[in-house]
């Protein structure tokens, strides 16, 4: 079997804010293969776009920092590689598109300027210009990464951009070198108009062309992984249909290894082979999307699909969880979800429940087993 | 959207055109003010000057006031700023002299501009911090530095110490070579003469420095600001995304965007550079219309020169305000969201 | 009660930034010293301003701490004897400057209503101010105290002249940025008069600003009125009521500033003190007051604020909403 790209072991992140903190993320594992899309769900301010910014340790610290855990990519620990030589990760190791697409861009610069700075990063490391990665036990080396990753995959067969850049391998690369090759990534990202978007500044784009052109410069670099941190939820709805088909798209393109982050149980559910469902810092429950979604393990999960709008049918009430999400500086003891729990005992006050396996005499799936973190998990199905 | 070079000229004429009342104001108000006197305003300006000096004086002072405006503003526009009392005339020399004051400005300006930033970016970089905080200790002394003691410390003490001249622009009084632009470092460097360029950059240095920082504060306070205000954005976070390292997220991304506003400080700068040259060109002997206005004001007991003192209150002004104007420009040019139509 | 929240807001500030304390600290010495010397100059002020000592240009010692000069005066003395001077004089013209300055800055701000004559007030007040502002003020006040006469009223006159536009320019932009606050326009459609309102949300708000403002601008109009008395067109030195940029100039001219360096000295480091401890106060202050650094003076907010509007940005081509970029998970910071 294939090492997983990344793997996140037990990962804790804690926010020191003034006298008082909390913990963001509270003993998170999770495993990404190649060519898999793991996505992760659960309401704002569950945790999860600290996940998703503690990977490529973008996150500020202080004042977050993290408590304990492993952030394993490609064999080497993020947690112990210095601050300064994080940024040979990230871009051409882990790409990442924001939820912002409006800001996301720098107001200065053109849009070919912009993403011709990824492309010679990417360019710079791939030559040996720029000194790679080299921490931990296994070296990056860009040149020979797996077949699997976004960026070979890109070069290989799907995009003709990897011809543009085959011709002028063997010279110095000019600026109309530079012009086709990014061209190639805006057509990539399905923008009609790619020789006049290309002259732009970002004001002058619309919301969802600023997204498109932010994954074309996250894709530039072919990052091994690509973390897309709720990339649809700033954007109208139909253009946020639109992107999503794109993301859509190039995933099944691309074979990418992808992090999804959102709150829309829908997008998941149409972009994700696997799901973590997130509530108060902790994943709590895990597995393939269709499992997940349509035999949820989880009380919160199953209230969560029944709060979900789509599923709202005209023959009544739109339903809503009892209660709050939790403060996270004095989170509740044991199963964080217990104060709202319609199934909730003594003992959920206790030990928090580990994530396990909900049927642990079925079948060993290769990726990896329906997992929930509540002691009664095969109470759930007969909730109303 | 207008941002081509045609839309740019439109830009840049009608900014031209709102100088206009702007100047008249300063003209107006320039004559107005030096005119205030309490008592005679000829024994104001000339309290030691012989009769001939006050009987020219008062053939003009006894006419109604808008009357003399009128007068001074047709001879102004003529080219004709009058003279001081020992006959030299005011336009001729003014118009000599600028060269030298430009010189010295643009060189405080670009001390400011390449240490007074980046100490702006550090600051920001290390907000809260001991770096941020000897940043702040050291643009807060060139702050509370009055421009005369600087001048004095670094003429007097800094200067024989380092081996540095304090005084004119070259060791020479004529150097052996056509003064085409009458700025001592691009003559000495047309005239291909390389000791003479050394020398006047030399000369050059001392006063620079002190001008510079004395008003580094602007610049460096208005950076680290402005850094501040740029640092938690998203686009910084897609840069340091990109995998670009801490000196390029900084100086290509964030500065770009925080130099925007930091343009619109160059006019209030340009106000204290001018003033603080008319102490810094009297302490280190810089020939230059500061030290022209130090004389023309009285100042050091010199005998006071009305035209003078009225016609170097205006270039100032009127250096300022076009100051202000390149600062407008730069700015538009330097953020793509101006639309210069 | 507006008073009393600013007063926290400056403590909180003072306690997070040590070297504004200090500049507190120092800021209250200074203030103490000036009083005790114009109250009782005995206990810290041992000769007049033109005492003979009888000893003749000293070194620094225990009886002369700065030394005396060629005309055996005592050189701390008269230093000393020139700080309630600068720092009243300091203290005065900006003082005044903040209420004409502020006054007309009120009025610019609050009636801009166009086609009023508010309005056309407004507009005159604004030009006007544009045009002091192009002059550099140390040049006007000059050419204007020359015009009225040498000395130290003439001058104090002659910076005042020049200084309140700086104040109308604060005022208004404050103004105009309060005014049209979602609370002050609730206010308004409540039906609460205009006076009320100006009174207490507008100059609520305006408070912290201007005495910061205040603050740093003692400093400044200070540097103005010694350069002014360096140059030799306000006070006299030697004389009965000494100032430091006149003694500065007046040992500096006496062609024996590399033998008595203390002579120079003196004066020089009385004024870069006094102005640095109001700019340590002042600077630390304006961190807090500055909506540019506001932010990032609150840690642990830094990266998951909404992104404010930028000043002279031209709105984007399509309105997105910007809700969703509060939403980040740990914008639930408590």
């Amino acid at each position: 079997m294939t090492e997983p790209i990344l793997r996140v072991e037990n990962l804790s992140i804690t926010y020191t804010v003034g006298a008082g903190e909390f913990q963001a993320v509270s003993d998170v594992s999770l495993e990404i293969y190649p060519g898999r899309v793991i996505g992760i769900v659960g309401e704002t301010g569950c945790g999860k776009s600290t996940l998703a910014q503690a990977i490529p340790r973008l996150m500020p610290e202080p004042p977050a920092s993290i408590g304990s855990g492993r952030i394993i990519f490609r064999g080497t620990d993020l947690v112990k590689v210095p601050k300064r030589k994080m940024p040979m990760v990230r871009g051409t190791g882990i790409g990442m598109i924001f939820q912002e697409p409006l800001n996301s861009l720098n107001p200065a610069y053109r849009v070919f300027d912009q993403i011709v700075e990824a492309i010679q990063i990417r360019h710079y490391r791939e030559i040996g210009v720029v000194k790679s990665f080299q921490g931990g036990d296994v070296p990056f080396d860009y040149s020979k990464r797996p077949t699997t990753t976004v960026g070979s995959a890109l070069t290989r067969s799907i995009v003709p951009g990897g011809a543009a850049e085959e011709a002028v391998k063997d010279r110095i690369r000019t600026r109309s070198d530079y012009r086709k090759e990014v061209l190639e990534y805006l057509r990539l990202v399905r923008i009609n108009d790619p020789e006049t978007i290309i002259d732009l500044y970002p004001h002058e784009l619309s919301g969802g062309m600023r997204q498109r052109i932010m994954i074309a410069m996250a894709l530039s670099e072919k990052p091994s992984l690509l973390i897309a941190d709720e990339p649809t939820s700033a954007l109208d709805v139909t253009i946020q249909a639109q992107v999503l088909t794109l993301m859509k798209d190039l995933i099944d393109e691309v074979h990418a290894s992808i992090l999804f982050i959102s709150h829309d149980l829908g997008v998941i559910a149409e972009t994700a082979d696997e799901v973590g469902v997130m509530y108060a810092g902790r994943i709590i429950e895990y597995g393939p999307v269709d499992e997940v979604f349509r035999s949820p393990r989880h009380p919160y999960t199953k209230m969560l699909l029944a709060a979900a709008p789509r599923t709202y049918k005209s023959d009544g009430p739109l339903r809503s969880i009892p209660g709050n999400v939790p403060n996270l500086s004095r989170p509740p003891s044991g199963c964080r979800f217990h104060p709202r729990c319609p199934i909730a005992r003594p003992i959920c006050k206790g030990d928090a429940p580990p994530l396990a396996p909900v049927d642990p005499q079925g079948p060993d799936l290769t990726i990896g087993p329906h997992r929930s973190a509540c002691y009664f998990a095969e109470e759930v199905p007969g909730l109303p | 959207m207008g941002r081509s070079p045609s839309d740019l000229i439109v830009f840049v004429a009608k900014r031209l055109v709102q100088l206009v009342p702007v100047l008249f104001g300063v003209i107006v108000l320039t004559f107005f003010f030096t005119h205030l006197s309490v008592g005679n305003i000829c024994n104001a300006w000339y309290p030691h000057a012989g009769q001939a000096t006050i009987r020219n004086c008062l053939a003009t002072t006894n006419q109604p006031i808008l009357k003399q405006f009128s007068t001074y503003l047709v001879t102004l526009l003529q080219g004709n700023w009058g003279q001081s009392q020992s006959g030299v005339l005011v336009y001729p020399y003014i118009a000599s002299a600028v060269p030298a004051t430009l010189e010295l400005v643009l060189a405080a300006l670009f001390l400011m501009i390449v240490v007074g930033i980046p100490l702006g970016v550090i600051a920001a970089q290390y907000s809260g911090r001991w770096g941020d905080h000897l940043v702040r200790v050291l643009y807060l002394s060139g702050w509370a530095t009055p421009t005369y003691l600087g001048a004095v410390i670094a003429a007097v003490f800094i200067g024989p110490y380092v081996g540095l001249p304090n005084h004119g622009e070259y060791s020479t009084l004529s150097p052996p070579f056509t003064q085409y632009t009458h700025l001592s470092v691009l003559d000495a460097l047309l005239a291909g003469n390389l000791p003479y360029t050394i020398d006047a950059i030399s000369h050059l240095i001392l006063p620079a420095t002190v001008l510079a920082f004395i008003n580094m504060g602007i610049a460096t306070r208005m950076t680290r600001a402005s850094m501040l205000e740029v640092l938690p954005l998203d686009y910084v976070r897609s840069a340091r995304m990109k995998g670009l390292t801490e000196f390029w997220v900084m100086y290509k991304h964030a500065l770009r965007n925080a130099l925007i506003t930091t343009t619109t400080v160059l006019g209030v700068t340009a106000g204290g550079l001018l003033a603080g040259t008319v102490v810094v060109e009297e302490v280190f002997d810089w020939p230059g219309i500061g030290q022209y206005a130090y004389t023309a004001i009285g100042g050091g007991g010199s005998v006071p020169n009305y035209d003078g003192a009225i016609a170097v209150v205006i270039v100032f002004a009127i250096a300022v305000v076009l100051a202000n104007l390149i600062a407008d420009i730069l700015y538009g040019v330097l953020d793509p969201r101006v639309d210069w139509r | 009660m507006a008073i009393r929240s600013s007063l926290g807001t400056f403590w909180r500030v003072l306690r997070a930034n040590p070297l504004s304390f200090f500049g507190f600290l120092l800021v209250a010495f200074i203030c103490l010293v000036a009083v005790v010397i114009v109250v009782a100059p005995h206990l810290l002020v041992p000769y007049g301003p033109q005492q003979e000592t009888g000893a003749f240009s000293q070194s620094p010692s225990w009886k002369h701490p700065f030394g005396t000069d060629a005309n055996s005066f005592d050189i701390y003395s008269n230093t000393m004897l020139a700080l309630p001077l600068d720092l009243g004089i300091g203290v005065v013209i900006a003082g005044a400057a903040l209420l004409a300055g502020g006054a007309l800055g009120l009025i610019a701000g609050f009636y801009d209503r166009p086609g009023t004559v508010g309005a056309a007030a407004s507009v005159s007040i604004m030009r006007i101010t544009d045009i002091f502002l192009s002059f550099p003020s140390l040049i006007l006040a000059l050419a204007i105290t020359r015009a009225l006469g040498v000395g130290v009223l003439p001058t104090v006159f002659a910076i005042g002249l020049t200084w309140w536009p700086f104040y109308v320019r604060l005022v208004r932009g404050e103004v105009l940025a309060v005014k049209h606050l979602p609370y002050v326009t609730a206010a308004r459609a409540a039906g609460v008069r205009e006076g009320r309102i100006l009174l207490r949300h507008v100059v609520r708000n305006l408070l912290e600003p201007i005495i910061v403002y205040f603050t740093l601008d003692i400093g400044t109009v200070l540097v103005t009125y010694s350069t002014i008395g360096f140059i030799g067109v306000a006070s006299k030195y030697p004389g009965p009521q000494p100032e430091w940029g006149a003694m500065l100039a007046f040992y500096q001219s006496s062609g024996s500033i590399n033998a008595y360096p203390w002579e120079v000295l003196a004066p020089g480091l009385a004024i870069f003190v006094t102005v640095l401890a109001f700019s340590l106060l002042g600077d630390g202050l304006r961190d807090i007051l500055d909506p540019r650094t506001r932010r990032a003076f609150v840690r642990g907010t830094v990266s998951h604020d909404p992104p404010p509007e930028r000043a002279g940005a031209a709105p984007g081509s399509e309105s997105v909403p910007l809700t969703a970029s509060g939403a980040v998970d740990a914008g639930a910071v408590p």
